[in-house]
């Protein structure tokens, strides 16, 4: 540990490390916008400088390693002084774009302007250099030149996170941009967190752009269910639609990033959904719904229940107990897989199932091909669109009763005797466990769609109907009875809120 | 329980007979139609709709959306006037469009029926593309659809 003063306090700090992470330790937020604790250094933007005693020129915190007996002051005349002189050049060509500008309302430029800035512009709108608006840099990515204020955050990503490196500067002075080598666009997997990287409103996503301004939005706290990585993400809602998925930082899971394939794979929240139940196509209330499915399973004829890898664990163990609780002549196997991709890797990995842990640890043994070819009576699927994903099993389905637990209108939903309609990870509390067996929360970041349900409150009406007490109609308790039973499940305390930093 | 306490006040012979306040009124109120015969152009009443009066230079009425020289919408979709408005009645879609303006709104619906013609959106905007000078206030419609103005309604005034 090494002792620094740190604005006329004495403080520990870690050996070796830069003064702008010791001192954001500490509490004190030194205001940068090259720097990011992600990416290697480069210190170009000047914003954290800070004035050191015995150094007769003020130096940048991001570049500068604490030393032992090490006196700083962030907040000096000459600081305060040089800090709005840096805001004035990097707003010297700034166009005045806010109100079209995606950034606006978290943009690193307007918080430090009022914060550190405050100045009278010395230059007209007309005197400023006029670069490209609107550039495609890749298929989701858009560049505006004009915003960019050259901290090279996203060409050190591209260099050091992804090592495609496809991004550079390139010219001078006030003609510098950022820019893509002829005919190697920015198509890389991870390209779109160029976009969180950018300070300001420089690098704007595709999907998201013009779509929605960010005050409007409210943010939950969620978890990518696009693999078995377990990204944390937030889910940002506005007008009960998700907007866009950030990343949120966890450095136990995936630091800082996500991938663009699970980013962007937000739309089926929101779009194509069953709304009510249906019986052969014609829409029932819920009640009747619930009372139809008990029927079906009292007939005492042999039921088969598909569990899904991609339902929360919290719903797989409702699930478990309904089967084994409710109907003990049952088989629960889990079931459809979603065909894997390559483990890329930087945070993708092959098995795209988010919950396949989770399934294992509740003991949801596998099998479906075998269970669907054995199986006679009625089939209970839940989050498996058999027919669509895999044909071959869809057709075993033939001449069974089929009933269907489902977020959105697939082909299996089309086909079944009973449809009915679940929420999706977005609307409902739960947990998925990712492949090292972290057991991750969700909160709900939308209102159910239509006439949706969690799948463990249907499970406890349907209980009702057959005449036992499922115990599950209460998330809470529902949750507090699976921690309990299944002690592989408990939660991890999130990680690195303390990591998280402006711009 | 709540006490009642009775105040006495008796009243004269005067005031009991009620005639000569009677009076008093009719003859102020006689007063006022003598006046308004004789001297009918004194009158105050307008004769609303055939008359209408004048209004005052910053009457908030209608809105309306402005145009450019070359008859684009001013209005370039950043969502001031919505963020602004207490009443919740403008809903705005933003598109891109591929020539010289970046953003333009793609649809603009003000709902009138919420509207408290406060003015804010007028203020909160960047562009002066949204105006309250139209002078209108004879706002009524046959159905609620009616009266949710579009972008092109806005425009046309």
């Amino acid at each position: 540990m090494a002792k620094i003063t740190l604005n006329g306090i004495e403080r520990e700090v870690e050996e070796n490390s830069y003064l702008i992470r010791a001192a954001a330790r500490c509490g004190v937020h030194i205001p940068h916008y090259c720097y990011h604790p992600a990416l290697k250094v480069e210190g170009n933007c000047r914003m954290c400088s800070v004035e050191i005693e015995g150094v007769p020129k003020l130096q940048t915190a991001c570049t500068t390693i604490v030393r032992d007996g090490m006196v700083v002051n962030t907040e000096s005349e000459k600081v305060v002084k040089v800090r709005s002189e840096v805001m004035e050049f990097l707003l010297r060509n700034h166009p005045i774009d806010c109100p079209i500008c995606d950034q606006a309302g978290e943009c690193g430029l307007q918080d430090y302007y009022m914060e550190h800035g405050l100045h009278d512009s010395r230059v007209t709108v007309a005197e400023k250099v006029k670069k490209k608006k609107r550039v495609d840099l890749g298929p989701n990515v858009v560049l505006d030149s004009e915003r960019c204020i050259l901290c090279a955050r996203c060409v050190r990503f591209c260099k050091d996170v992804t090592g495609t490196a496809e991004l550079v500067i390139a010219n001078r002075g006030s003609h510098a941009e950022i820019t893509t080598f002829p005919g190697r666009p920015l198509t890389n997997d991870y390209a779109m967190n160029t976009v969180d990287l950018c300070p300001v409103g420089a690098l704007t996503s595709r999907k998201f752009r013009f779509k929605c301004r960010v005050w409007f939005m409210e943010r939950a706290e969620s978890i990518c269910p696009g693999c078995e990585r377990g990204c944390n993400i937030y889910l940002d809602r506005f007008q009960n639609e998700i907007q866009r998925m950030k990343p949120r930082v966890n450095p136990r899971v995936n630091g800082y990033w996500i991938c663009d394939a699970g980013r962007l794979d937000i739309d089926w929240i929101n779009t194509n959904r069953l709304l009510r139940a249906e019986e052969g196509g014609r829409p029932i209330a819920p009640e009747e719904s619930d009372r139809e499915a008990a029927s079906a399973l009292s007939k005492g004829d042999e039921v088969l229940l598909v569990a899904s890898p991609s339902m929360s664990n919290e719903n797989l163990f409702a699930l478990k107990k309904f089967s084994e609780k409710v109907l003990p002549g049952s088989e629960l196997v889990g079931g459809s897989f979603r065909e894997p991709w390559e483990d890329d890797g930087i945070l993708r990995l092959p098995d795209r199932n988010p919950n396949r842990k989770g399934m294992e640890a509740i003991g949801i043994p596998t099998g479906i091909e075998k269970a669907l070819a054995t199986s006679r009576g009625t089939v209970l699927l839940f989050e498996n669109d058999l027919l669509g994903d895999q044909p071959h099993l869809g057709a075993k389905l033939e001449g069974k009763k089929v009933i269907a637990f489902a977020s959105n209108r697939t082909a299996t939903v089309a086909a079944a005797d009973l449809a009915v309609p679940v929420t999706s990870y977005a609307e409902m509390a739960g947990s998925f466990t990712n492949h090292a067996g972290r057991t991750q929360p969700f909160e709900p970041a939308i209102r159910p769609e239509g006439e949706a349900r969690p799948v463990h409150e249907i499970l406890h009406r349907i209980a009702a109907f057959l005449g036992s007490d499922l115990n599950a109609a209460s998330f809470d308790a529902l949750r507090s009875e699976m921690l309990e039973k299944v002690s592989a499940l408990s939660m991890a305390v999130p990680d690195g809120r303390e990591a998280e930093h402006v711009g | 329980m709540i006490g009642v306490r009775k105040i006495g006040r008796p009243m004269d012979l005067k005031e009991r007979s009620y005639l000569v306040e009677v009076a008093r009124g009719l003859a102020i109120s006689m007063a006022h139609f003598a006046r308004n015969v004789v001297k009918q152009d004194e009158m105050p009443t307008i004769q609303y709709p055939e008359e209408k009066r004048v209004l005052p230079e910053r009457f908030r009425g209608r809105h309306r959306l402005t145009q450019r020289e070359d008859g684009t919408p001013r209005c370039v979709a950043c969502f001031c006037c919505q963020t602004a408005c207490p009443a919740d009645c403008i809903s705005i879609e933003a598109t891109e469009r591929e020539d010289g303006y970046e953003k333009v709104p793609a649809r603009f619906d003000l709902n009138i029926l919420r509207c408290v013609f406060c003015g804010l959106c007028v203020e909160a905007c960047p562009c002066d593309a949204i105006r309250m000078d139209t002078g209108k206030y004879e706002l009524s419609g046959d159905d609620r659809g009616s009266l949710i103005y579009d972008l092109n309604t806005l425009l046309k005034d």
